[in-house]
């Protein structure tokens, strides 16, 4: 169990470190494109066109007037498709895969963990933590209805993303070094904090852990309450007292499943089936 | 059925990757802008492209594409030079790095003044920022060509500026940097543009002013008072630098 534990992890660490190296390298040749320096067969691309929630805040615009919003083209209304289809058949595994901010969030954090051990994540007082959990859909709607009724970029500003694969090209405002500043603080205490409590994507991909196909699912009746799932869990999710995951925090890293942390086979997963049936199913075999 | 950690690494990256391949063999995937502004839904002018739309990466070319304004109407509007460099090919953002350093305190030439030129052109209101100019040229033209009637020149002429004299007709454009018999000097009209193009970095220039570059195009004294710099201080250093690069 441990080494098949060791084994996904890396392999959710390859494709994580994949997407950034792919994220990072588009971006810096897009910067030396601007400076008039080509790189041969390396194709650059500005940060703006290769983020999928390009796609959702030009979408009004797109519809209302056939256009797209100052910076945002084609590209980032198909990766929005694109990443809806995973969306929908898993969750937001986007996030806890893909996004390169993610990842670099939770890479700073593995310091955190080393300073703090078993007090790491859980520093904020959990009354707290649940409210803010919400504020990143009020993040979303400000973000949507602004770049709305402005028609440019709005987030841009403030968005640590931005800063951290563009700090170089002396585009980012002053508030994006900012809030990139503040993440990175934060991520040695907290895991995942942008991810957490401001990532207006995320808000709205998580919305899909309420109708995915493939739903986390824990299985009661093998379950031994040993509560290794919920220690595992980055956003701080109690598995073990639920038959469904339906947190709109989950990022379906799969951490607490029965392939990682779940000492127990086939009793925390992602399956498109209740377990207790899979269970009989098979027992009847 | 059940989904593993090793079908989801799957999934993302043929999604992901293999999606964006397939785009781009299909010529879908398009990560710079096709030029088109938004037209007009309703109204008298509806069809139209709205001027207001131009973007700063346009060229003059993208412009008469899209509006009835022939790219040579621009480039003589904004008094750019069509013998060295064709209509067509100036951009919007050249407007700026031309005009930077003749337009007096809190007034403007750039986009917004092509974009403002565009509606006065095709009689189209719009209503520029409250710091944006025209240029001289811009006005005769528009009075020329019966756009404007005498009265509406006399009333913008107090939000015009004279355009660059015959010997800085060329916008300075860090891409088509041409050298000249001046070229290695720093005077009151050097660019961060100009200084790039002799060898110094923009990180060096960084250094010395202690901040970040405006825009590239930006001429050096204007942008140092605006910030109360000391032009001849920095001047003096950027120049050691350029001469050591020169040698
Ligand atoms: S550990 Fe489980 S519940 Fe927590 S985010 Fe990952 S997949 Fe979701």
């Amino acid at each position: 169990m441990k080494r098949r534990g060791e084994s996904a992890k890396r392999i959710r660490l390859t494709v994580q470190i994949l997407f950034f190296v792919v994220v990072a390298s588009t971006t810096v040749v897009h910067a030396l494109g601007e400076m008039g320096i080509s790189v041969p067969v390396l194709a650059g691309a500005s940060l703006h066109a290769i983020c999928p929630f390009g796609g959702v805040v030009t979408l009004y615009r797109l519809i209302t007037e056939g256009a797209y919003v100052q910076k945002i083209h084609e590209s980032a209304v198909w990766l929005l498709g694109i990443v809806m289809i995973s969306t929908v058949l898993v969750g937001p595994a986007f996030c806890g895969w893909v996004c390169p901010f993610g990842s670099f969030q939770e890479w700073i954090g593995t310091i955190g963990k080393r300073l703090f051990k078993r007090r790491y994540n859980r520093f904020v007082p959990p009354r707290l933590d649940r409210v803010l959990r919400y504020l990143r859909y009020v993040v979303l709607i400000w973000v949507v209805v602004m770049t709305a009724t402005t028609a440019t970029l709005i987030f841009s500003a403030y968005d640590p993303y931005y800063a951290l694969f563009n700090f170089y090209t002396g585009e980012v405002a002053v508030t994006g070094y900012v809030s990139l500043g503040l993440v990175m603080v934060l991520s040695l205490f907290v895991e995942r904090p942008f991810c957490k409590y401001a990532c207006p994507y995320g808000a709205l991909l998580g919305t899909a852990n309420l109708f995915r196909i493939f739903r986390l699912r824990r299985n009661a009746s093998t379950c031994i309450d040993c509560k290794a799932c919920d220690t595992s869990c980055p956003m701080n999710i109690r598995v073990s007292t639920v038959s469904v995951v339906r947190d709109h925090q989950c990022n379906v890293c799969l951490k607490c499943t029965s392939e990682q942390s779940c000492p127990i086979p086939h009793t925390v997963e992602l399956n498109s089936t209740r377990l207790e049936d899979v269970a009989t199913r098979e027992a009847r075999q | 059925m059940r989904v593993t950690v090793r079908s989801i690494a799957f999934m993302l990256v043929v999604t992901m990757i293999g999606g964006v391949l397939l785009l781009s063999l299909s010529g879908l995937w398009k990560t710079t802008s096709s030029k088109t502004p938004v037209k007009f839904s309703t109204g008298e002018f509806a069809g139209l492209s709205n001027p207001a739309d131009i973007r700063g990466s346009y060229s003059f070319a993208d412009v008469e594409k899209n509006f009835s304004v022939t790219a040579e109407t621009l480039a003589n509007a904004f008094s750019f030079d069509t013998s060295s460099k064709p209509a067509g090919t100036y951009v919007a953002k050249d407007i700026e790095g031309a005009y930077g350093a003749l337009v007096p305190e809190g007034g403007e030439v750039g986009t917004d003044s092509l974009k403002w030129f565009v509606s006065l052109y095709m009689g189209i209101p719009y209503e520029a920022e409250g710091d944006t100019l025209l240029p001289t040229s811009a006005l005769d033209l528009l009075f020329r060509e019966g756009k404007i009637d005498a009265a509406a020149r006399e009333e913008l002429a107090s939000r015009s500026v004279e355009p660059p004299g015959e010997g800085m007709k060329s916008p300075v454009v860090i891409t088509e940097h041409v050298e000249s018999a001046e070229d290695g000097v720093i005077k009151g009209s050097t660019t961060y543009a100009d200084v790039i193009a002799w060898g110094v970095s923009q990180q060096q220039i960084e250094e010395i002013i202690g901040m970040p570059l405006p825009g590239k195009t930006t001429n050096i004294r204007d942008h140092l008072q605006k910030n109360g710099l000391s032009f001849s201080t920095v001047k003096a250093q950027l120049q050691s630098l350029v001469d050591v690069s020169g040698q």
